[in-house]
């Protein structure tokens, strides 16, 4: 059983949040079937699905701290983006915003991604990325509504790999 | 929450045929989840690629990430 009170990196945050952390009934995220490696990396395509609550400025709404349960949209992030027009609504006082909102590649590393196709490293930067607000506490309008959304995207872009880059 | 989310967005992806990387910064957590697979930051919580503004490193974890699969 998942005991936050014994977790180093938890150490900052309330008794009252380490208590909801450790009654929290997480949700079992084994696959039933893990999805098979069919190519080299070298020739693949990424794609970049981040939990940090980043939003395209003055464009796209905000993630809604005020939703029941967590607001469970997502935003598409073009590869194209500016990174410093991606703002940090993500609800959680849990973790220290700064670096989200000073460098927002801190959770969406599209430039960095861009660098590894040119060295060679992968084949290609999908030409978008999902940005999810990860403090849902009921995540069942997530994996009813908005996964299946976001891997229809997945799927329709062919993308080969993707890197999951929590908060 | 976030761990949860990244987590179930990975089961029903590769459920789907995707293949997932996966970046831990807390493992206890990752690990109640039953992500079967993961690459574990050393970095706090709202720093997953560690220092901000510190590209190189910032790539050099995406990088690993990636290639973390493949072993």
């Amino acid at each position: 059983m998942f005991d936050a009170f014994n977790v180093n990196k938890l150490k900052h945050i309330s008794i009252k949040d380490k208590t909801g952390l450790s009654v929290y009934p997480w949700r079992n995220c084994k696959p039933k079937k893990s999805a098979k490696i069919t190519k080299p990396l070298s020739d693949s395509k990424i794609a970049i699905i981040s939990s940090a609550g980043l939003y395209i400025k003055d464009i796209q709404p905000k993630f809604d701290a005020k939703v029941k349960g967590g607001d469970y949209s997502f935003r598409e992030i073009p590869k194209s983006i500016k990174i410093n027009s991606l703002g940090d609504s993500h609800r959680s006082l849990t973790f220290d915003h700064s670096g989200l909102i000073s460098n927002p590649e801190t959770g969406m590393p599209i430039p960095q991604l861009i660098e590894l196709k040119n060295d060679g490293i992968i084949k290609e930067v999908n030409h978008r990325h999902v940005s999810l607000m990860g403090s849902i506490l009921a995540p069942g309008r997530l994996i009813k509504k908005s996964i299946p959304k976001i891997i229809e995207i997945l799927i329709n872009d062919e993308v080969d790999i993707v890197l999951l880059i929590p908060v | 929450m976030c761990p949860q989310v990244v987590g179930l967005v990975q089961k029903y992806c590769e459920e789907s045929g995707i293949v997932c990387s996966v970046i831990s910064i807390i493992d206890e957590i990752t690990t109640q989840l039953k992500i079967p697979r993961f690459y574990s930051v050393p970095y706090l919580m709202g720093f997953p690629l560690g220092p901000p503004h510190d590209f190189n490193n910032q790539k050099q974890i995406c990088k690993k990430a990636l290639e973390f699969i493949y072993q």
